[in-house]
């Protein structure tokens, strides 16, 4: 409804969400037809001061998967045993899911974006199209941003889905604060 | 230690126990866990969380799914996408214990002075260290199992890039599943299966 509608201005410029991620990806190793996607899920912790994020991804014992620091420009993604990784941020997302169907320049994720589309926002960078109570079209994205309730940093969406081709990233928002 | 290993691997068609699970990284308590767990040769399984959160994790041979029950939200992959792990490769009997690990026993007062939280729930306890072959895979880098007197798993402790992860199991049976739809995971009503 017509309150819902949400102008950029009254997007919040630092929150905190924690809660779960999924991500679905086509399913690349499998060589019969009508395979189902390769998803998979976990806890998120996300961390937004201004330009500055701080992602934390967790397996579903709770165990640090990675933890990705960065701005509009650079970011830096550690993981255990491995190296850290150093990568402008568009960069950093096809990396991550190189190894999925999707065409090499079809993913263009930023963190960026997702700073925006996360609190059902779109991001101020690109024009935004068919434009609804509950979604809207960015970067040839679909944003549906679903279930609003108010918390403690406004009236925030508790479902958050990001699509694109054969790409899926859900994020359940438990709980937004300061 | 290998014989006896491979006789109890070989000998072991389905497991189900209730167990407790402690997930440690960086040497801290990250999650502790337990529910029920039912295991099928060769990778058929299904996890029932109950602690902290009510979340089952199943496959059927084929697919993995893992259904988080408060988000009614499922996630499917095929299952040999998770399966490299130490237990679902030894519980499926394709390579023996021998080809996979170098094995010897471990004493109760080695796994007391090693583990402060050690409980002991197990009579003779076996040290695996995965062989760096390529047949090996295992992302586990240990692997630690505990049998009891009446020859049932009690005890199971990986390590891996991602931490500890240790279960004891209760209330054992061994080889007297008969139910199989128990594997065959259906999606309840009105639950999303993630990306289909």
């Amino acid at each position: 409804c017509a309150s819902q509608q949400k102008s950029i201005s009254q997007a919040p410029t630092q929150w905190q969400l924690s809660g779960k991620i999924a991500v679905s990806t086509p399913n690349t190793r499998c060589q019969t037809e009508n395979c189902p996607p390769s998803s998979s899920q976990g806890n998120l912790a996300w961390i937004q001061q201004n330009a500055q994020f701080d992602i934390t991804l967790r397996d579903p014992f709770n165990r640090v998967i990675m933890q990705i620091k960065g701005d509009t420009d650079t970011l830096q993604a550690t993981a255990p045993e491995q190296p850290t990784i150093t990568a402008v941020p568009t960069d950093f997302i096809q990396q991550l899911l190189n190894d999925s169907a999707i065409p090499a320049g079809d993913i263009q994720l930023t963190p960026t974006d997702l700073r925006y589309w996360i609190t059902g926002r779109p991001a101020p960078s690109s024009p935004v199209t068919d434009k609804q109570a509950e979604s809207f079209t960015q970067n040839g994205y679909q944003i549906d941003a679903k279930q609003w309730r108010n918390t403690e940093i406004g009236y925030m969406p508790s479902i958050i889905d990001v699509k694109k081709s054969g790409f899926r990233l859900r994020i359940i928002a438990q709980r937004w604060t300061r | 230690q290998t014989t006896l290993l491979d006789n109890f691997f070989n000998q072991l068609e389905t497991f189900e126990a209730n167990f407790e699970q402690i997930v440690k990284q960086d040497n801290v308590v990250v999650q502790q866990s337990s529910g029920t767990v039912a295991l099928k040769k060769p990778t058929k399984f299904y996890w029932d969380y109950q602690q902290p959160e009510v979340m089952q994790l199943v496959s059927n041979g084929v697919d993995f799914y893992h259904y988080d029950v408060a988000l009614a939200q499922v996630t499917v992959r095929p299952v040999d996408e998770v399966a490299a792990n130490a237990l679902s490769t030894l519980l499926s009997g394709e390579k023996s214990v021998d080809a996979l690990f170098d094995t010897q026993a471990i004493g109760r007062p080695a796994m007391q002075s090693r583990f402060a939280d050690f409980r002991g729930n197990a009579d003779v306890y076996f040290l695996l260290i995965p062989k760096e072959t390529d047949e090996a895979a295992l992302t586990q880098s240990e692997v630690i199992i505990g049998l009891s007197a009446e020859n049932t798993l009690n005890y199971f402790y990986a390590k891996d890039d991602f931490g500890e992860n240790t279960f004891y199991f209760s209330q054992i049976k061994q080889n007297q599943l008969t139910n199989d739809s128990l594997f065959d995971f259906v999606a309840p009503d009105g639950v999303d299966v993630f990306g289909q």
